[in-house]
């Protein structure tokens, strides 16, 4: 019989509070990996061709290059939770397996949430500089306000793939602590697959073939939600503080 | 091992490399430091990309080129594609007339009309002959223009027309002088995903110009370039 009987949800809040304070020293990582985006991503895409002796080329600004280190980031990060270090201090409040594997999994979304947010913006900061240094014609381009749709399925869809990415990094990491087989079993399967071709097959079913941006977002978020479940199942079997 | 795969293997070193890179940044930041990430740092980074994103929207932006949509490219290339069956068929009533640049007649002496291009590219223009039933030496012309659009950029205006010089029994068409555009153009939606979603199916609508010549049917005509079409 205990003094005071501790709910799931209150463990798990405990547990997301102490964790985002303890790890908000990420934020470094991602700002200095934002600030590279910016610099190197001048021109995700540039087009060029010839018509009637014209040359012509488009050069196309996203930030694309910093959403790929962002996704690097998300893939350590998702990484570095399932270490030895940063799994003892779950040791500190009275939580089972469970509640850890569920606080993390919160934890990276809302990691995921303000890195997909300030990567977006992101982008604005080396629009605006272009904007100011370039002496090319500008192509019109759909704004926040004319298109608000488009940016908030944007946003969303940046998040949960990051969520996705640092959910593949989790995942990595409960099979390698497991044990080290395991993980390079995974590496060589996923490698044979992309061999085969099937690993193809699978992407373009998964993120090829969709109609819209919502398609995408959702078979995203199924995907993670099914990584994450296979992650607390696999790590029910981890063993205990040693 | 196929190509693609070995490809794509390839594909992946940059990204094993850019792993390495964040990895080691990653240790090289302890998130777990005693310092701890001032939060007014992080308000005063979050809110200089908020506002960064609010003043770019706000700020007067001037718009030069128009960019269109796939199924817009679609309708164009659809009317280029008509027009030139209706021209080819000389049905005068069903072409468009928006694609009408210039219009002239000239009188030539003899019975030989040669036709010249200078220029790199004598496929961008394609003449079209239509026979009259006359003893004049009276030859109509009209110069035609249909869509040209690349990546979505409507470029009519931008690209200058042919020029059309007789020269006595001779017309010679004129290429413009070459030139170079660039346009810059900021996605709100990410490169990669834009290809995910295949949603620019058509990228090019290469329009072309016709000169439609309303021709004597005693004059011969001399086409060593084979601008003609049939």
């Amino acid at each position: 019989m205990f003094l005071s009987n501790s709910s799931l949800f209150s463990v798990v809040k405990a547990q997301v509070k102490f964790k985002i304070n303890a790890y908000n020293g990420l934020i470094y990582s991602l700002i200095i990996l934002q600030v590279l985006g910016i610099l190197l991503g001048g021109n995700a895409g540039s087009s060029g061709t010839s018509i009637n002796s014209t040359t012509i080329s488009l050069n196309t600004s996203t930030n694309d290059v910093s959403f790929i280190l962002v996704s690097l980031l998300a893939i350590s990060v998702g990484n570095l939770l399932t270490t030895k270090a940063y799994r003892y201090d779950d040791f500190s409040f009275v939580a089972t397996r469970l509640s850890s594997n569920i606080a993390n999994f919160i934890v990276l979304f809302i990691f995921s949430c303000f890195a997909g947010v300030t990567t977006y913006f992101s982008g604005y900061v080396m629009r605006l500089i272009l904007h100011f240094k370039s002496t090319s014609e500008f192509v019109d381009s759909s704004s926040i306000f004319n298109n608000p749709s488009s940016f908030l399925l944007t946003i969303v869809a940046i998040i949960t793939m990051l969520w996705l990415f640092s959910s593949i990094g989790y995942i990595a990491g409960i099979l390698f602590q497991m044990h080290k087989l395991f993980f390079f079993g995974a590496v060589v399967i996923v490698v044979m697959l992309l061999m085969t071709g099937t690993w193809i097959r699978i992407s373009e079913s998964i993120f090829v073939e969709n109609g819209s941006l919502l398609i995408l977002i959702m078979k995203v978020i199924i995907i993670t939600i099914l990584l994450l479940a296979t992650s607390t199942a696999i790590s029910n079997r981890l063993g205990v503080r040693t | 091992m196929s190509v693609t795969s070995i490809a794509l293997l390839v594909g992946l070193l940059p990204l094993i490399i850019g792993v390495g890179i964040v990895l080691y940044l990653v240790k090289k930041v302890n998130f777990k430091s005693k310092f701890r990430l001032n939060k007014f740092i992080i308000i005063i980074y979050f809110s200089l990309l908020i506002a960064c994103g609010v003043i770019y929207e706000i700020i007067p932006k001037e718009t030069n080129v128009e960019k269109l949509s796939g199924e817009e490219l679609i309708q164009l290339q659809t009317e280029n594609n008509s027009f030139q069956k209706s021209l080819l068929k000389l049905e005068d009533n069903k072409l468009n007339q928006k694609f009408l640049k210039e219009e002239w007649t000239h009188e030539i002496k003899g019975n030989t009309l040669s036709l010249e291009y200078n220029g790199n590219d004598p496929y961008s223009t394609g003449v079209v002959v239509e026979w009259m039933d006359t003893t004049d030496q009276k030859i109509e012309g009209k110069v035609y223009r249909t869509n040209i659009n690349v990546y979505g950029l409507n470029l009519d205006q931008k690209l200058p027309l042919h020029n059309m010089e007789w020269t006595g029994n001779q017309l010679v068409i004129h290429e413009f002088s070459a030139q170079e555009l660039t346009f810059d153009h900021f996605s709100n939606r990410l490169y990669s995903l834009n290809q995910i979603l295949h949603d620019e199916e058509i990228r090019m609508v290469r329009g072309q110009t016709y000169i439609h010549l309303k021709v004597p049917k005693h004059i011969e005509i001399v086409d060593s370039l084979g601008l003609q079409m049939y």
